[in-house]
């Protein structure tokens, strides 16, 4: 995701969400969610099996 | 030696025995405390009228014939994210400054205070325990007791630094991605994060309920082994110092683990390797990834959790959090969902390994203790931001629950800290191998300055 189509992303998904990023911490939080981003994508990119469940797991 | 330097066995030995009371043992503790912690900042409350209660009772028992308890005049203190009876848990915030009291203290120091351990306060950590350095924005930095200068690492900086001062001869904390092991081995005390789960984390105010572990620091192995067993319910965990160590089963991390390393960091993994006979490398793979995706979840729960106060009270976090607790709320989905896949798969591998190995070596970091306010450092030839890339090598375990003791390995210079890294449920042998260490020599954790 390059820098613009995260500002766009952060712009939307604070309205959606309904949490507001005030003018004054844009920019840290643009930073912030920029090296997010970059672990993100190691995360998202590995070919895990389709038969792995998530880690936590409900048990009734 | 002097009572500030006795270890917590080695207090409850003297108490027993009548050489000093448990008041006096107090008292020395608290002169340390007053004469130097205006320099290392590790208390953030005092709780010492409290203290001087229980240690009258310690001594009041003793002289009463009774049983007086296995922490009998032991001075300990917690992390300010433990409750305390009538204190504001705050968790390193200002936003929790005005949080109502609890009315009990949390189960740790309940159980703490009935083996006869007397409560002398609460100690500094980062705000809401998402930092590795414990440079507090409302509270101040914490400083390494080895030299000023330099960070006691974090976000359990608070109760390694009173450690290693000889504050206290006990206390606790809490790890999600390293916080007791990390401060652990930048301030030469023991630290202990058991299996996730072994610890129960009432009383407590979370950070991760993913990766959250409560644990004891100690400047022994008998103390750290007698906190966690007085810590853990199950009797089938209780530590056995003496139990055998077979070196074909011991192996040092390699790859992820190693990459960067300082060369003193290294020569300490070493140390601990061939004291322990154990000659074998063992990649864990994808440790990196590891890494990434506990980096995400950590910052995705921890925004969760604090989305009410980040939208109410903004200006009222510390500047190094904020921005971190805002991104991580607003993750897609898809990555926190991956990144959960990601940590199953994970375990496996590591489980895979434990079948061929029984302790696996790291260093806790990949440098010693850096300077306050050092904005990076250099890691294999590159220089990388401090405060996000010193818990490299303990946020992959952390991210599977796994138990490490890490041991202070003896250093002529600033201290250095190895993680003993066990199955999980396994916390009783990584102690033994913590104890054969100690026995050995190689091991340091002493009271400075």
């Amino acid at each position: 995701m390059d820098q613009e189509t995260q500002a766009a992303y952060l712009a939307a998904a604070e309205k959606l969400l309904g949490l507001p990023i005030r003018p004054e911490h844009k920019e840290a939080v643009q930073t912030a969610f920029a090296v997010v981003c970059k672990h993100a994508e190691l995360v998202t990119s590995f070919k895990l099996p389709p038969e792995t469940e998530a880690a936590p797991r409900y048990i009734p | 030696m002097k009572l500030f330097e006795l270890t917590a066995t080695g207090i409850v030995a003297q108490v027993r025995a009548g050489r000093f009371s448990a008041s006096q043992v107090l008292a020395a503790h608290i002169a340390r405390i007053e004469a130097l912690d205006a320099t290392f900042n590790c208390f953030t409350a005092r709780t010492f009228e409290r203290a001087r209660a229980e240690a009258a009772l310690v001594d009041a028992k003793i002289q009463a014939g009774q049983e007086p308890g296995p922490l009998a005049g032991v001075p300990f203190a917690v992390k300010n994210l433990f409750d305390i009876e009538g204190l504001p848990t705050v968790a390193g915030s200002k936003i929790r400054r005005t949080a109502p009291p609890p009315k009990v203290d949390a189960p740790h120091i309940k159980r703490l205070n009935e083996a006869g351990a007397v409560l002398l306060g609460a100690l500094n950590m980062d705000e809401f325990a998402f930092g590795f350095v414990t440079e507090n924005a409302h509270d101040g930095p914490t400083r390494n007791p080895h030299d000023p200068e330099h960070v006691a690492g974090g976000s359990s900086g608070g109760s390694v630094a009173a450690l290693a001062a000889g504050f206290c001869a006990l206390t606790l904390g809490s790890d999600t991605n390293g916080s007791i092991r990390l401060p652990a081995g930048l301030t030469g005390v023991y630290g202990l994060k058991a299996s996730y789960g072994r610890i129960t984390r009432e009383g407590t105010f979370p950070f991760v309920d993913s990766f959250d572990h409560i644990g004891p620091f100690a400047r022994s192995v008998a103390d750290l082994a007698l906190a966690y067993d007085l810590l853990q319910d199950e009797d089938e965990a209780s530590p056995v110092l003496g139990q055998g160590i077979d070196p074909a089963r011991v192996a040092m991390l390699d790859d992820w683990f190693q990459h960067g390393a300082s060369p003193e960091m290294l020569e300490a993994l070493h140390i601990v390797a061939d004291a322990l006979g154990g000659t074998a490398s063992v990649t864990l793979p994808e440790a990196k990834r590891a890494r990434s995706a506990a980096f995400c979840i950590t910052a995705f729960e921890g925004g969760q959790l604090h989305k009410p106060d980040l939208i109410a009270r903004p200006r009222d976090y510390d500047p190094a959090t904020l921005p971190r607790l805002l991104a991580g709320a607003l993750q897609p989905a898809q990555t926190i969902y991956q990144a959960q896949r990601f940590r199953a798969w994970f375990r496996q591998q590591a489980l895979a390994i434990f079948e061929r190995y029984d302790l696996l070596l790291a260093p806790a970091t990949p440098i010693t203790a850096p300077l306050i306010g050092q904005p990076t450092f250099e890691l294999g030839g590159e220089a990388v931001p401090t405060r996000a890339n010193i818990g490299l090598y303990t946020q992959p375990i952390s991210f599977i629950g796994l138990p490490v003791v890490c041991v202070p390995v003896a250093s002529a210079g600033l201290p250095r800290g190895v993680q003993i890294i066990a199955a999980p449920g396994r916390e009783a042998l990584a102690l033994a191998a913590a104890a054969r260490l100690e026995d050995r020599g190689v091991l340091s954790a002493k009271v400075v300055p």
